[in-house]
C-alpha cells in the first residue's frame, strides 16, 4: 500500500460533511475528557465519573420529553449532571456516609429515573440507545459549537486554577492549612467533571464515558512524574484514540462509541505491558534474568 | 522570621498558646481534652504518648483542620482562626498518595502557593528559590524525583523543605521517625537543627523517647489530656511514665543520669540518655 493510498483511506471519510463533524467532536472530546480525567485518575474518582455520567440521564429525557431528539438535551443534562455533583459533594462533606455508598444510591437512583421519563415516549428505543451509546455522526453544527464552547471553558478552568486543583487533590491538609477554599474547589472539579462529560455525551454516550475520563489518563501515568505532563500525554492519547476509533468505526462498519473506547483500551493494554521501566513485562523478563526468587525481583 | 536568639528556651517572645482545648473529630468528639501549654519562639517540643493519645488530633486543630469546640488556640498573640502567620503541618506517612505524579520540586512549589496568588503559574524565579531550598534540606539532587522513588527519610526532608517554603514560624511534624532507620533519623535532627536557627519553632509527636529526652527542649506528654509538659529532666519521671505508657518503659536513675528502656511497639529496644 502506498503513501497515496493511506492519504485516500484517511481523506475519503472526510468528504462528509456529518463525518468531519463527528471527528472534530470527538477528538475535541478525547482532549478535554483527558485532562479533568487526569484529576478522576489521581484522586481515584472513576466511580463517581461513571455514575456522574448516568445520572444525567433524567436531564437529558425531561429535555426530550419537551423537545423530542431536537430539545435542549445538552441543557438538560447540564443541568442534571451539575445537581448531581453537588448533591453527592453534599452528601458526602461529613463522615455520615461513604463516599461510594452514596455514588452507588445517587447513580442507580438517577438513572431510573431517567429511563422511567424516558419509556413514557413512545417508541423511545433508538433514542435512548443513543443517550446510551452516543451518536457521533449526527453532531450538529450548533451541538459542535455548545462542546467548543463548554470544552474550552473546561480548559481554561483547569489551566487558571491548575496549582489549586493539585494541591487539592494531592494533599488537602496543606490546602487547609493554606487557607484555601478547599469545599468550593472541591465542588468545582465536581462541576468540571460534569460539564465534561454532557458535553461528551453524544460521542461515546452515558454508558462508555468512564473510558474517556479514566482511560488515557491511566494510560498517560504509566509514563510520567507530574500531573500537568500526564494530562498533556492523556490529551493526545485520548484524541488519537478518537481519530483513529472514528475511522475504524467507518471502514469495519462498528458502533462509534465503542471503537473509540476498544482503541483507548487497546493503547492501554499495551502500555501497561510494555511502559519503560513500569511495564509488566520487563518486569518479567527481569525476573526471568535474575534467574531467582521472582518475589524479590 | 522569628526570634533573634533563635536558641532553646528562648522566652523573650511566646509562640503558641493553647488554653483548655477540646477537639475531637466524629466518633472521637473529645480526642484531647482541657489541653493547656505555652511554647516559646523558636523552642523545640516533642509530644509523647501513646497511640490513640490525641497527638494528631491536637496537631489538627491546631493549624485548623479540625474544628475546636472549646479553648482557644493562639499563635503569636493572635487566634489561630484569623492569624495570618503560617502554621506548617507535616502529615504521617500514610496520609499521603506516594504513588501521586508529583516531583520533589512540585511538592517544594505547594508551599509557594499563597506566594504566587490567584491564577499564576510559577515563574523562573519560583523554580530557583524552590531549588535553593531543596539543597538546604540536602535534596537537590533528588529535585525531578517522583515522590515514591525516596528514601522515608528523603520524603520527610522533602515536606519539611516544603514547610521552609510556606516560610512559616511553627512547625507541626506528626511523627516523622516512624519506620525510618536510625541514619534517616539524624538526618531529618539535622535539618530542624537548621529550623531552630532560623527561629522556627517546632512541634513534633514521635514514640523515640531517647530522642526526645535529648533533643528537644521541652516534652508535652499526652494522653488525652497533658500528663505533664517542661523540659525532659522534670517530665521523665517513673510516675509520669507509667501513667502514660503502662509498664512499657522503663528508668534508671544513677547520679545525675537517667537511662530509659521502652519497648514501644514502634522502637522497640530504643535506648536514651538524658541528663
Amino acid at each position: 500500500m502506498s503513501a497515496g493510498d493511506v492519504i485516500e483511506l484517511l481523506v475519503e471519510p472526510l468528504r462528509y460533511s456529518f463525518i468531519l463533524r463527528g471527528l472534530a467532536a470527538s477528538v475535541l472530546v478525547g482532549v478535554v475528557s483527558a485532562v479533568v480525567g487526569s484529576f478522576v485518575v489521581v484522586r481515584g474518582m472513576a466511580f463517581f465519573g461513571d455514575a456522574l455520567a448516568h445520572s444525567i440521564l433524567p436531564g437529558v429525557a425531561a429535555a426530550y420529553l419537551v423537545g423530542g431528539p431536537d430539545g435542549p438535551l445538552f441543557w438538560g443534562g447540564l443541568a442534571a449532571g451539575v445537581a448531581t455533583a453537588l448533591g453527592i459533594g453534599w452528601l458526602t462533606r461529613g463522615d455520615h456516609i461513604k463516599e461510594d455508598t452514596a455514588i452507588g444510591v445517587v447513580f442507580a437512583g438517577t438513572f431510573a429515573l431517567g429511563i422511567a421519563i424516558i419509556s413514557t415516549v413512545r417508541s423511545y428505543s433508538a433514542d435512548l440507545m443513543h443517550i446510551l451509546f452516543g451518536n457521533v455522526l449526527g453532531v450538529g453544527d450548533d451541538d459542535l459549537r455548545l462542546m467548543v464552547a463548554f470544552g474550552g471553558l473546561v480548559v481554561i478552568a483547569v489551566v487558571l486554577l491548575y496549582k489549586e486543583l493539585l494541591v487539592v487533590s494531592f494533599d488537602p491538609a496543606l490546602a487547609h492549612s493554606l487557607r484555601l477554599p478547599v469545599d468550593a474547589l472541591r465542588l468545582l472539579l465536581l462541576v468540571l467533571i460534569a460539564i465534561t462529560i454532557v458535553a461528551s455525551l453524544q460521542t461515546v454516550g452515558v454508558a462508555l464515558m468512564v473510558a474517556m475520563l479514566v482511560t488515557p489518563a491511566a494510560t498517560a501515568y504509566l509514563f510520567v512524574r507530574r500531573l500537568h505532563h500526564m494530562m498533556m500525554l492523556a490529551a493526545v492519547i485520548g484524541a488519537f484514540s478518537s481519530a483513529v476509533g472514528l475511522y475504524l468505526s467507518y471502514y469495519v462498519a462498528v458502533a462509534s462509541g465503542a471503537a473509540i473506547v476498544l482503541v483507548a483500551t487497546g493503547i492501554f493494554v499495551l502500555a501497561f505491558l510494555f511502559a519503560p521501566g513500569r511495564g509488566r513485562v520487563w518486569a518479567l523478563v527481569g525476573r526471568r534474568r535474575l534467574g531467582r526468587d521472582p518475589d524479590r525481583a | 522570621m522569628g526570634s533573634e536568639s533563635g536558641l532553646a528556651g528562648g522566652r523573650e517572645c511566646t509562640a503558641l498558646v493553647v488554653e483548655g482545648l477540646s477537639a475531637g473529630y466524629e466518633g472521637a468528639r473529645n480526642a484531647v481534652r482541657n489541653v493547656s501549654f505555652e511554647v516559646g519562639c523558636g523552642e523545640r517540643v516533642a509530644v509523647l504518648g501513646p497511640n490513640g493519645a490525641g497527638k494528631s488530633t491536637l496537631f489538627k486543630a491546631i493549624v485548623g483542620l479540625i474544628p475546636h469546640h472549646t479553648g482557644h488556640i493562639s499563635i503569636h498573640g493572635e487566634d489561630c482562626r484569623t492569624s495570618h502567620t503560617m502554621v506548617g503541618y507535616v502529615p504521617q506517612y500514610e496520609e499521603i498518595d506516594w504513588r501521586f505524579p508529583v516531583t520533589v520540586r512540585d511538592v517544594v512549589m505547594m508551599g509557594k502557593l499563597r506566594q504566587l496568588g490567584w491564577l499564576r503559574w510559577p515563574g523562573r524565579r519560583h523554580w530557583d528559590e524552590v531549588d535553593e531550598i531543596l539543597a538546604r534540606v540536602g535534596m537537590l539532587d533528588f529535585k525531578d524525583r517522583q515522590i515514591g522513588q525516596l528514601s522515608g527519610g528523603q520524603k520527610r526532608r522533602v515536606f519539611i523543605a516544603r514547610a521552609l517554603a510556606q516560610d512559616v514560624d511553627i512547625l507541626l511534624l506528626d511523627e516523622p521517625f516512624s519506620g525510618v532507620d536510625a541514619a534517616a533519623e539524624q538526618e531529618i535532627m539535622d535539618v530542624l537543627e537548621q529550623l531552630r536557627q532560623d527561629g522556627v519553632t517546632v512541634l513534633l509527636a514521635t514514640h523515640n523517647l531517647g530522642m526526645a529526652a535529648t533533643e528537644f527542649d521541652r516534652l508535652l506528654i499526652l494522653n488525652g489530656q497533658v500528663i505533664a509538659y517542661g523540659p525532659p529532666e522534670e517530665v521523665f519521671t517513673p510516675d509520669v511514665l507509667a501513667e502514660t505508657f503502662g509498664g512499657r518503659v522503663t528508668l534508671w536513675h544513677e547520679d545525675r543520669q537517667v537511662l530509659m528502656l521502652s519497648d514501644d511497639a514502634c522502637c522497640a529496644g530504643e535506648i536514651g540518655g538524658a541528663k
